[in-house]
């Protein structure tokens, strides 16, 4: 037999559960859910106030986006957990804040292309990428061979990961190589466990209107960040998964898959990158072959 | 069909969609999941609009429109194409582990058992309201209900943490 506080904290939770699956489509839809929850106990009375709270929440945010997110797409913005499947846009004050305290500098690249001097072109000191998962912003810096990933966390601490990645020389066959992936370990926020996290970094195909989506077994679609002006996308799962990128193209429809698990690496390739081209000297000093088209603009 | 009493027959296209985006789409969330589910509302809501002239006049047009969610879900899970309901949470697993449990509990559970358990405790709707927008007999509503909540009451009892405290409340009796 069912003891009468038992069946309300059991009601308590799926009212919690109701409240999130509303969240979750508010935001998978872009859009305010405003749903009928009616009281059925004193319990469900307090969440009726909360849910309608949520709601009024996130009308003002969805009509405050353009404020709140720093992006005109109006998207609501209500995730506060550490990780979320859809990134959002950063601010100028949270680009400005990571790379203080990711401090990426010339040294800093020049440890990863086995140099102790390097003059790195600045667009290569600004992140590349800057992927805004709930609490977690992922900075990213590439080097001719390697993806430099600085991940900040809520309270502001850092840490700096790397992985091997060369040019897109299309060396697997399909004009393009199959994504890197890194497993990593992440402290979680206030001081909450540790959990790990798989981070996936990897080459946009030839062409615009690209959109890489990452799809593991038993959790829902994760939207990557990229950077067309770099060719590449970046996004991380927490838990050391495996799965598919799915590349779709918003304008032609066309989509293709690429596999990707924890155990594969991206080969070590140290020639310049495609995007742009350097020349290494004997001193060990970078320079650019040719200015890029346009400035860097992370996490467009 | 009780499920239009709040707000009652539509009587123009917005209020329509007013009526499906409150009460289909919870529906369409908790059977198929918050993507699958968003995405065949977005589809009935086009059907909708094309075939408003003819819904406005119907007595359960919501009721209707769910059965035509159905048959367009069949082409997002035929093969599995789509995951449905999903059975990972990444983004709650830390913050809120029991809510957690409970959203893996709950994607165990058939469609029908979870889309009746979240409708009544979790939304607090009534039976016949659930009964009238599913196109069921009551008893199937509270079988589905009943089935379901004895399913989740085992698995919350089997949580390892609640199972801790079992084991700590019985080696305090067996210390005595």
């Amino acid at each position: 037999m069912n003891h009468p506080h038992e069946s309300q904290e059991l009601d308590d939770v799926l009212g919690r559960a109701g409240d999130y699956l509303m969240r979750r489509t508010a935001e998978y839809r872009e859009t305010p859910v405003v749903m009928n929850v009616r009281p059925i106990s004193t319990r469900r009375g307090k969440r009726l106030l909360v849910g309608t709270a949520a709601a009024a929440t996130l009308c003002v945010t969805a009509l405050a986006g353009s404020f709140i997110g720093g992006t005109s797409s109006g998207k609501v913005d209500v995730a506060k957990a550490a990780w979320s499947a859809i990134p959002s846009a950063p601010t100028d004050d949270l680009i400005k804040q990571t790379k203080n305290n990711c401090h990426i500098t010339n040294e800093t690249l020049a440890g990863y292309e086995g140099a102790t001097v390097a003059t790195f072109p600045q667009d290569m000191l600004d992140p590349a990428l800057i992927d805004v998962r709930g609490t977690t912003t992922t900075a990213v810096y590439f080097t001719p061979s390697h993806a430099v990933l600085c991940v900040q966390f809520a309270d502001g601490s850092v840490s700096v990961n790397d992985m091997p990645m060369g040019p897109n020389d299309g060396n697997d066959g399909n004009g393009w190589k199959t994504p890197g992936t890194i497993t990593v370990k992440i402290d979680g926020n206030d001081g909450t466990e540790s959990f790990m996290a798989t981070m996936i970094v990897g080459y946009l195909p030839d062409g615009e209107n690209w959109d890489p989506y990452i799809k593991v077994d038993g959790i829902e679609t994760v939207a990557a960040t990229k950077s067309e002006r770099w060719g590449r996308y970046i996004a991380w799962i927490p838990g050391e998964v495996s799965g598919l990128v799915a590349m779709v193209n918003k304008l032609t429809d066309e989509g293709f898959d690429l596999p990707f698990g924890p155990e594969e690496e991206a080969p070590v390739q140290l020639s310049p990158e495609t995007t742009i081209e350097t020349k290494v000297s004997d001193q060990g000093v970078v320079t650019p072959l040719g200015d890029p088209a346009t400035t860097v603009s992370p996490g467009d | 069909m009780d499920t239009n009493s709040g707000s009652g027959r539509p009587g123009s296209f917005d209020e329509l969609i007013d009526q499906m985006r409150a009460q289909l789409l919870p529906v369409l969330w908790s059977k198929w999941g918050v993507e699958v589910g968003g995405d065949i509302c977005c589809e009935v809501e086009e059907y909708a609009w094309e075939n408003r002239d003819r819904l406005l006049g119907m007595s359960n047009v919501l009721g209707y429109l769910y059965r035509v969610s159905q048959s367009k879900a069949r082409r997002y899970t035929r093969w599995s194409k789509r995951t449905t309901f999903p059975s990972r949470f990444p983004d709650v697993v830390h913050e809120d582990p029991q809510l957690h449990d409970m959203l893996q509990m709950l994607s165990a559970l058939s469609p029908d058992q979870r889309t009746c358990v979240l409708l009544v405790h979790g939304f607090g709707w009534t039976y016949n309201e659930v009964a009238s927008l599913l196109g069921m007999k009551r008893s199937d509503v509270n079988n589905h209900v009943h089935r379901g909540m004895s399913r989740l009451r085992t698995d919350h009892f089997d949580d390892p943490l609640l199972a801790d405290r079992t084991t700590q409340s019985q080696n305090k009796e067996n210390i005595r």
